[in-house]
């Protein structure tokens, strides 16, 4: 019965996937990306040694970038969108076993990893045609990144077995990577400072040095510059990929042991009140809307309110302050320039970050909670509304705004010269900052189709063949051909905002 | 808010509909739509599943665009003049479209708000809006922890906060106890005495029976009746029908009285004694029914016009299935 319940769930899996569009789209997407590297590789022949591993070589690095993209959104998704959807007891009613539902969700999306890379197959003979890498190397190549996906699958299962939210698996998830990837530098680092402050001896230093490089080859960022590397001809099976099937499958266990408990009480997810639960009783009552009521609505149960506010300036003060004291002591010449810098790169990118994440859950809460019919039918016009929201979730990045004119209080030299003049006008900051409006404008409109990744998603459609414009033609790139490029994104920013509007209005009648 | 003396109904439509139809790509979910509402009544709106009467209340409402034809409230084009008719307009729909992270007070203070009433206004209409609700003990409760009935009630408060003229309420009562659907159906009394136009869509047809000035029957895609409550029930089949209610138990009585000049079926009523009497007109009017039913020897102690009920009218007027 077990297995006929993982069956049927694997099988509706693959045969949505198949009916839409959107899943053709993206292999089709991915297909064309790797055939641009292979034509930018072509057109530049001379400049390589190696043509073949270098175009394998971006394909490996895309690869590992979207694998950590599908765990920080497809993965972690796994259980926890069956919780939010109520689902979850309807599958165990039907009969379906923990390991059965597991298994059930798991596999589909598993596959369709494994799907995504067989697209690239036939380029990969391209490779080994254009020259420089191996059959060998390829193999094992794909071998590491499937053990990371499957490393990726049982972090997933676990966490949005254990995490009630989506939301929340998620952002463990990305905390989990994080941690990760940072860990071996900031080791070697302590490691590095401990020993010149006497603290530690050169064994303990070794060890720690040796304990962050066992953590750097737990991953493919560790794992794939040895297989790339010329005349590699070790095993498939690296101590990454023995150490990522094993955690893997340790997690999916857990996932299957914890299940149980983390799932027994089924409750309607509700929408969250933030920080206004800290004064329900004491101050709502009491305090009364603003006139402005769509700016006071997302101010305070999107953005956490004042309080959220003050807390994350405090945060942000502190962590700064620490930092600023650091810098201090280690400098000893132009201590403010360098104190000044560091907050305004600090602050510049916490709002990068913070502006996707904020906008993304702009509309998308209203739709997840059926308010935007209600909203919609106010007598204001679509761009008000709009216009309305983004004006409540605004103050939410004052806290990085003053922290950052803080730090150009602090070096204004540094501020004119270097971020504005140099950044922004002569190494093309301004090209950079007409994409990243472009990528919030997709991920906003993403927000309004997919249920989970928007942000991910939204960022790999625009950073990507960005990323890979500038690392190769975009390098030697005319001023032209730049602002060509730039008038497309401008042109495609107002299309999105188009269809942002024109599927509010659709998503508020249905 | 407090509930004036009932006005006379309008003779104004409130809201009028010609030649609608709207698709959802190749489904043709309206098909040459033509109703009024009148103004001031209380209009039932009822069809089967699947029907039409959602597309046609977001139509009303200005969440849909008509593709062909015309949608007016109170003379204004949906299409053209919607923030006009949203002023004017209170819409509940089925689902329960609600804030629920906040207090009862903070989410009709929020719509008074955003409808643009002033701050020394939104006190006295929330007050009143509570009040007419019953929900004043309850204001600073969160939303999330309330009944159904309680959410329905603060749904009903809130397309209140306007003061709309005329009010589109979905399926209002699904989901609702007994007692729940008895005061909401008071609520709307009260409604209806201060002037609003109602249009409630239900399928808990014996109240809206009970509660509606006029009725629209929608099936397919098409009406099939748009009317007086009284007309629809009023309105026989084939032939006219009374109601004879005997003093006794009929048994072999009925077959002899269904033997009569002029007599075309006797049926019995499910749960009484009584029979439903169907007569051809051209041989014997109800007089000479009455007389027959007396020749057979029936004691009959009551006899009069029999209405139908307004679910036999649903019957009637819908098809068998589901598009």
């Amino acid at each position: 019965m077990a297995a006929r319940g993982t069956f049927a769930l694997v099988e509706r899996a693959m045969r949505v996937d198949t009916r839409l569009a959107r899943t053709h789209l993206i292999r089709l997407g991915f297909a064309l990306l790797i055939l641009l590297f292979v034509v930018q590789v072509q057109q530049g022949m001379a400049n390589y040694s190696a043509p073949g591993r270098d175009v394998f070589r971006s394909m490996c690095w895309v690869n590992f970038f979207l694998l950590n993209l599908a765990g920080v959104s497809f993965f972690s998704t796994v259980i926890t969108e069956e919780k939010e959807e109520l689902t979850l007891g309807l599958l165990r009613m039907a009969g379906i076993s923990p390991v059965g539902i597991l298994l059930g969700k798991v596999t589909p999306r598993l596959l369709g990893v494994v799907l995504l890379l067989s697209v690239q197959l036939p380029f990969t003979i391209l490779a080994i045609t254009l020259g420089g890498v191996s059959i060998d190397q390829i193999f094992a190549a794909y071998v590491a990144l499937l053990a990371f996906a499957v490393l990726m699958a049982g972090l997933g299962a676990f966490l949005s077995t254990v995490c009630a939210r989506s939301s929340l698996a998620a952002s463990l998830t990305t905390a989990t990577l994080a941690a990760v990837f940072i860990m071996p530098y900031l080791l070697r680092d302590a490691g590095r400072e401990m020993y010149r402050a006497r603290d530690i001896d050169v064994v303990t230093r070794e060890t720690i040095y040796e304990a962050a490089e066992i953590i750097e080859r737990t991953t493919p960022l560790g794992s794939l510059d040895v297989i790339l590397t010329t005349g590699f001809n070790d095993s498939p099976l690296s101590f990454q990929v023995i150490v990522d099937l094993s955690c893997g499958a340790i997690l999916f266990l857990l996932a299957w042991m914890l299940f149980d408990v983390s799932t027994r009480n089924e409750s309607q997810s509700t929408p969250a009140r933030g920080m206004m639960a800290l004064f329900t009783k004491r101050v709502a009552s009491q305090s009364r809307v603003w006139n402005h009521a769509i700016v006071w609505k997302d101010f305070n149960f999107l953005t956490g309110g004042v309080t959220a506010v003050v807390i994350k300036l405090l945060a942000y003060a502190i962590l700064m302050g620490a930092m600023s004291v650091m810098i201090s002591n280690r400098v000893r010449t132009e201590v403010a320039d360098n104190v000044g810098a560091t907050l305004m790169a600090s602050m510049l990118t916490a709002l990068i970050v913070e502006i996707p994440i904020y906008l993304s859950r702009l509309f998308r809460e209203e739709l997840r909670w059926e308010t935007w019919s209600c909203l919609t039918l106010l007598p204001k016009t679509m761009t008000r509304v709009a216009l309305g929201k983004l004006a409540g979730v605004a103050p939410a990045f004052l806290p990085a705004i003053i922290v950052f004119t803080v730090g150009a209080f602090i070096a204004p030299k540094f501020f004119e010269n270097y971020l504005f003049k140099r950044i922004f006008i002569r190494e093309d900051g301004w090209y950079w900052m007409l994409q990243y409006i472009l990528a919030v404008h997709v991920i906003v409109m993403l927000s309004l189709v997919v249920k989970w990744g928007a942000v991910p998603f939204g960022i790999s459609v625009v950073v990507v063949p960005n990323v890979i414009f500038m690392a190769t033609a975009g390098r030697n790139a005319s001023i032209v051909t730049l602002a060509t490029i730039a008038v497309c994104t401008f042109l495609m920013t107002l299309f999105f905002q188009w269809m942002i509007i024109r599927q509010l209005k659709t998503l508020a009648a249905t | 808010m407090t509930p004036p003396e009932p006005q006379p109904a309008s003779n104004e439509p409130a809201v009028v509909l010609r030649g609608v139809q709207h698709s959802f790509r190749k489904f043709k979910a309206l098909v040459d739509i033509n109703f009024d509402v009148p103004s001031q009544s209380l209009h039932g709106f009822v069809g089967p599943n699947g029907a039409g009467k959602t597309t046609v209340l977001k139509l009303i409402c200005t969440l849909l665009k008509p593709q062909t034809g015309k949608v007016e409230v109170f003379g204004r084009d949906v299409a053209t003049d919607y923030l006009e008719v949203r002023r004017r307009l209170g819409f509940m729909p089925d689902h329960f479209s609600m804030y629920r992270q906040m207090t009862v007070y903070e989410y009709l203070d929020f719509f008074a708000a955003a409808y643009g009433l002033p701050l020394e206004t939104r006190t006295k209409v929330l007050d009143d809006v509570l009040e007419l609700t019953d929900m004043g003990g309850k204001r600073t409760e969160l939303i999330n922890g309330l009944s159904r009935g309680m959410q329905q009630r603060v749904g009903l408060a809130r397309v209140l906060v306007n003061d709309p003229d005329i009010l589109l309420l979905d399926e209002p009562a699904s989901g609702l106890d007994p007692r729940a659907r008895i005061e909401l159906m008071d609520v709307l009394r009260a409604l209806r005495s201060m002037g609003k136009t109602i249009i409630i869509s239900s399928h808990i047809l014996s109240e809206l029976a009970e509660l509606c000035d006029s009725v629209t029957i929608i099936d397919r895609g098409t009406i099939r009746y748009c009317g007086t409550m009284h007309e629809l029930l009023d309105h026989q089949a084939e032939y006219p029908t009374y109601r004879l209610t005997p003093a006794e138990p009929l048994n072999g009585l009925r077959d002899k009285l269904g033997e009569a000049t002029g007599i075309v079926s006797v049926e019995e009523v499910e749960g009484s004694v009584d029979v439903r009497v169907a007569f051809d007109p051209q041989q014997v009017d109800s007089n000479g029914v009455l007389r027959a039913a007396m020749d057979v020897g029936i004691t009959v102690t009551g006899f009069a016009r029999a209405q139908r009920h307004l679910n036999q009218a649903f019957m009637d007027l819908t098809e068998k299935g589901v598009r």
